[in-house]
């Protein structure tokens, strides 16, 4: 057999049955395309409607093209709603009375909610195009749509956050997320308090630190003021600052997702979108739950044998959650993790600027 | 595509058309370079969005389809950047085939999917080149238009991916010349 004849032969698409034209997957992806959204269904955020091409802030022009009507096709991920985590919520709101028990209980339903949630999302057929979404969020978000402010003199960012790292590691504590809350001062002072949980040793803390001692994990909350808002600068300062010059696309991801919500202003949770978008291989997840019950748009990102996944409120932009999950081999370096392990994650629960380093948004301080 | 009267009039009846006549041949074109599953719908997604939005752009047929052969080879190459999701995505395309593609006797899938690893490991204007003339049966002054350059570039492409592929073959098969059965060891490479 010639060469030519073995490589017709291995065209992988002769080995696959194709849907035709008039197929059910293709007429839903030909109305995703010409069809422009006309209902808002998700609040007040989707759409980027048909029309002369958009200008945001920071000199990012998005595209004009119509507007995928995405919802005809979407539907919630393949994630069980996660059971326990609305009355969580709200007892939180009077976490001042009860507060070691609170935070031991949501630790406890997050332990759960990790263990029940499958490793894998849905089929991708019938979604919304990746960057139709993200540029549905990125007008939102330039628009002032879950933007932060820096805390001006005497303020603080206060940040209510789960987060959960190393639960891969043979080291690690698998089912040990951190609850934590911060109040972070212009100037690099503050307070956090937070506490593990059982099945680790528990410990909780409440340390107060001086100007320029942020605590590491909430370096993106000072980070944020010094990044540039056009997105391709931004990327280039991601990679440069945090990656060591050496562009890794899941990385990218997660520090997208965490400046997102690092009290950004509008122009540059505009631009973070923008990056993610041109992450390549970056896709559409559809409506997923956080585990706090939260419906929001998932996107996400194989790489390296991990899938970084980000959920957020399509109306507000907000992120909800991120996290990093891994996948089937092959993987990278030392990463042989089971499909399925979730490898971190973050809740974002909470975040604001109040008057003093123990007041939450909207209540007195504690 | 068959170009009807009047149609340039109805931008929307255009793009049905162009959709109707061109969307296996884009799902084909994707699945051919990417894993299937997920990626193809995407990759078809933008190329015909793209389409749709410029549409006063896309030439008449039949140029038409080979206006979206470069769409979707700049679509393509967007998410091909890193070398490392090549290899990943090459191993696990590897996998899926094994499993979704029934095997024949003689070992005949191992044979294509030592083929394919070959092939991913050409250099990717070569490798293009050769599936553009083999797989998506462009002649050589059709794929000279989609790539840019002359017909005799393109010639001269194929022969050397043939030549390359033909030694790599040879190289991890041990053998003098391409075999006409399945080669017998020819792991792939780690992501």
């Amino acid at each position: 057999m010639d060469l030519d004849t073995m490589l017709m032969q291995a065209d992988p698409a002769q080995h696959r049955e194709l849907d035709p034209p008039g197929s059910a997957a293709a007429e839903q992806l030909y109305r995703q395309i010409t069809r422009p959204e006309p209902a808002r269904r998700l609040g007040a955020g989707w759409g980027v409607a048909g029309g002369p091409a958009r200008r945001l802030p920071g000199g990012w022009r998005l595209a004009g093209r119509p507007a995928p009507r995405p919802l005809g096709g979407w539907r919630l991920a393949g994630r069980p709603a996660p059971r326990p985590l609305g009355g969580w919520r709200r007892r939180r709101r009077t976490w001042h009375a009860a507060l070691a028990g609170v935070t031991a209980l949501a630790a406890v339903a997050v332990v759960a909610s990790v263990l029940a949630r499958p490793a894998a999302g849905p089929s991708a057929a019938g979604r919304a195009p990746v960057a139709a979404v993200l540029d549905a969020a990125a007008v939102r978000a330039a628009q002032g749509a879950g933007a932060g402010r820096p805390p001006g003199p005497g303020q603080y960012l206060y940040v209510d956050e789960v987060v959960a790292k190393g639960l891969g590691s043979v080291q690690g504590c698998p089912g040990a997320p951190m609850t934590v809350r911060a109040w972070v001062a212009a100037d690099g002072s503050g307070r956090q308090i937070g506490t593990f949980p059982a099945p680790c040793q528990k410990l909780d803390f409440d340390q107060t630190y001086p100007k320029g001692g942020v605590p590491g994990w909430l370096f993106a909350y000072i980070e944020a003021g010094s990044l540039p808002t056009d997105p391709a600068a931004l990327q280039h300062a991601i990679v440069r600052r945090f990656e060591h010059g050496h562009a890794l696309p899941s990385a990218t991801f997660a520090y997208a997702a965490m400046f997102l919500n690092a009290g950004s202003p509008p122009a540059l949770r505009a631009a973070l979108y923008q990056v993610i978008e041109a992450l390549p291989g970056v896709r559409n997840l559809g409506l997923v739950r956080d585990r706090l019950g939260r419906l929001g748009q998932g996107v996400g990102l194989v790489k390296a044998g991990s899938r970084s996944e980000l959920i957020f409120d399509p109306g507000s932009t907000s992120v909800l959650e991120d996290e990093m999950v891994a996948v089937r081999p092959p993987q990278d370096g030392n990463n042989y993790l089971p499909a399925g392990t979730v490898q971190q994650y973050t809740l974002y629960v909470q975040q604001g600027v109040v008057n003093s380093a123990g007041a939450t948004p909207g209540r007195a301080a504690g | 595509m068959p170009e009807t009267e009047g149609q340039h009039d109805d931008p929307e009846r255009r793009f049905r058309a162009l959709y109707t006549a061109y969307y296996p041949a884009m799902l084909a074109y994707a699945i051919r370079r990417t894993e299937p599953a997920e990626d193809a719908t995407d990759i078809v997604a933008d190329i015909f969005t793209t389409a749709w939005r410029r549409l006063d752009q896309v030439p008449a047929a039949p140029a038409d389809r080979l206006w979206l052969y470069g769409v979707a080879q700049r679509v393509v190459a967007g998410r091909r950047r890193s070398a490392r999701r090549l290899r990943s995505l090459t191993s696990r395309l590897r996998a899926e085939q094994t499993v979704a593609a029934p095997q024949q006797p003689g070992g005949r899938d191992r044979a294509r999917d030592h083929l394919i690893a070959a092939l991913d490991r050409l250099p990717p204007a070569e490798r293009e080149v050769l599936q553009l003339v083999l797989w998506e049966q462009l002649s050589h002054a059709e794929a000279a238009q989609v790539l840019g350059c002359s017909a005799n570039a393109v010639a001269i492409r194929v022969h050397r991916a043939k030549v390359r592929l033909r030694d790599l073959l040879t190289a991890r098969a041990g053998r003098a010349t391409v075999p006409d059965g399945p080669p017998s060891t020819l792991p792939l490479p780690r992501p």
